[in-house]
């Protein structure tokens, strides 16, 4: 019997630079088994733990979504040593990915709902598997109207500029973006997430809204939201914790009694309400 | 039924064992009791309880989880470890370790996906249990609901008599295994006699029962702040604790030649949940203190029921500083 630390094998098939600082990367790998590559199911809000051989793992979220069939992606910040030796590796190189871990965003619940996603910098990246999942094609009609409210620093450090703009485009969909401090050359919107939140006041009726970024964002988000008239049941976030099984065994990622590899990632506002502050 | 093994016999007994199985028990080792395996010619030391854990035994202080390295052509290859596939065998397990080793099977095994190595190490192994006849200085196991003759995780239950052992069967495998030894039947003298000793050695339990959810309400608590102040967080209470299961999962070698290990880690280390970003949710010995304690009497209690403290007294004992969990309990209004 496999043994659940074992990871699959992974081809690195594509790299995106998402950043001016280059700080941020999305990878797009295919699994080497062919059964593997057919297998592999996952749900928006998942993620996977993701190996560079002699250097360990690391838990990384699916920022992909399960409509885009056949590779994973993952996008990275450079921060510490797995991701930094992530960060130079080449397209054609082989990594593990085990997963996927975790629970899932409340796809159903969100179903007839209007959608707000709030993201912040790279907390786009877990937002996104939702996000393309619920405007694909397949799935965009049990949505009502779906906004995005996503920010960074600064132009250099949005991500997924190329996807923003396909979105955009979309007459479907509601697009807000901001960033903290403009570059000369930016022509949009400048200041904070939860301010331009404030700007566009969406209803909290019938409205589920989906939120990830830096903890001061959030913060500042939730205080916000509340102001709106959403109540805790109707937002969600998506945690991130230091781990290293992924399956609730090593003891390191829990808040309470609740493991954010096991419980988590994604968790309501009214669940959130009820753990210790200490995440 | 209970059998009864005369105390002469116990090394036929012992060495029937350790052809199938890898049989540890308790030795004498530098003066101290650690367990240790079996081979013919090893006594088994029959009092007081083993300085370390039963734990390592299932979860080894460092093991290897697979190694890796590359093929010919520069692609990597995954190859498990072969283990010992013999199940393995424990003698003069105290109760407390024993229940102990029931409670990680609640994390290991009881919540998916199951550990594999764990697994493999846990699975066909044989408890046997020996009841205490005399408390340590430390021991407090009745009051976290234990007992020094509990049955809870154990397959066979030996309880110590003049001239020998009464044996009783505890589980299936027990019963099994027990049909299989056909020991002889202890007279009624016998089994009055392991009565006796079964009864004397348990103390008044003192449940602690709400204590869950009341810690649970004192997360904010200022008493947090006070506790932890003379603890040094050099984690030996959790290495030394039968429940306690961190691990860290790492890699040793090189992409083209190395093994990825998982090995003990502690919440008390600083580093424990300290995120890539420079984050840390457990940013002082505070936080930390808080961990361990609301881990064993409320996280774990209100995931899988019991308290994941069985009362052994080892944190007691090795602490450096004489931090006293009971005295912590106390403070914190439990048992005492």
């Amino acid at each position: 019997m496999k043994s659940p630390y074992v990871p699959e094998l992974a081809i690195i098939e594509d790299i995106v630079e998402e950043t001016l600082a280059n700080d941020v990367k999305t990878f797009r790998v295919v699994f080497s088994n062919e059964d593997t590559r057919r297998n592999f199911s996952y749900r928006p809000g998942q993620f996977a733990e993701v190996s560079v051989f002699g250097l360990g793992e690391a838990p990384i979220s699916i920022t992909s979504s399960p409509t885009q069939v056949g590779y994973l992606e993952f996008a990275v910040k450079k921060a510490g040593v797995l991701t930094t030796a992530l960060h130079q590796a080449e397209k054609g190189d082989c990594i593990g990915v085990r997963g996927p871990y975790g629970n899932v965003f409340p796809v159903e619940i969100m179903e007839g709902k209007h959608l707000v996603f709030i993201a912040g910098g790279i907390g786009l990246a877990p937002l996104r598997s939702l996000f393309n999942y619920c405007i694909d094609p397949a799935h965009r009609s049990q949505y009502q109207t779906v906004t995005m409210l996503y920010g960074a620093r600064s132009p250099g450090d949005l991500v997924f500029k190329w996807e923003l703009e396909k979105w955009g485009a979309r007459p479907d969909l509601v697009q807000y973006v901001t960033v903290d401090r403009g570059d000369g050359q930016w022509p949009g919107r400048v200041g904070f997430v939860p301010a331009m939140l404030m700007d566009v006041r969406p209803s909290p009726e019938d409205t589920v809204a989906i939120t990830c970024g830096p903890p001061i964002m959030i913060k500042f988000v939730l205080q916000n939201l509340e102001q709106l008239g959403f109540a805790p049941e109707q937002i969600v976030t998506t945690l991130e914790m230091r781990m290293k099984c992924g399956i609730g065994k090593c003891g390191r990622c829990n808040i309470g009694s609740q493991y954010v590899c096991l419980d988590g990632p994604v968790f309501t506002y009214a669940q959130l309400r009820h753990m210790p502050k200490e995440y | 039924m209970v059998g009864f093994i005369p105390e002469a016999e116990l090394d036929r007994v012992l060495a029937r064992l350790a052809g199938p199985y890898r049989l540890y028990v308790p030795v004498s080792c530098a003066g101290r009791v650690e367990l240790g395996e079996w081979s013919p010619g090893i006594r088994p030391v029959l009092e007081g309880r083993a300085y370390g854990t039963a734990k390592q035994l299932f979860l080894p202080r460092s093991e290897e989880l697979f190694a890796f390295g590359t093929h010919p052509d520069g692609t990597p290859r995954v190859v498990q470890p072969e283990r010992d596939r013999r199940p393995l065998a424990l003698f003069g397990l105290r109760p407390c370790d024993a229940r102990a080793i029931g409670m990680l099977d609640q994390v290991f095994l009881g919540q998916d996906p199951p550990d594999d190595p764990y697994r493999e190490r846990r699975q066909g192994a044989l408890l046997m249990g020996l009841v205490c006849s005399r408390p340590g200085r430390a021991c407090f196991c009745a009051q976290v609901g234990g007992s020094p003759a509990g049955t809870a995780g154990l397959d066979l239950l030996f309880t110590r008599i003049g001239g020998g052992f009464c044996v009783e069967a505890v589980s299936t495998a027990g019963e099994a295994h027990a049909a299989q030894e056909d020991w002889p039947a202890a007279t009624a003298a016998q089994v009055a006699g392991a009565r006796e000793i079964q009864q004397a050695a348990a103390p008044a339990a003192m449940a602690t029962p709400g204590l869950a959810q009341e810690l649970e309400a004192r997360f904010e608590d200022e008493v947090w702040a006070r506790l932890h102040e003379k603890c040094l967080g050099c984690a030996a209470c959790t290495f030394f604790c039968p429940t306690c299961h961190c691990f860290d999962v790492m890699d040793a070698g090189s992409y083209d030649h190395g093994t990825r290990l998982r090995c003990w880690d502690s919440c008390m280390f600083p580093k424990f949940t300290l995120h890539a970003s420079g984050h840390n949710p457990r940013l002082s010995g505070k936080e930390r203190m808080r961990q361990r304690v609301m881990h064993k009497f409320c996280y774990y209690p209100l995931r899988f029921g019991p308290e994941a403290c069985v009362g052994c007294g080892r944190c007691i004992e090795v602490c450096p500083v004489n931090l006293d969990i009971r005295a912590v309990l106390a403070e914190l209004g439990g048992s005492e």
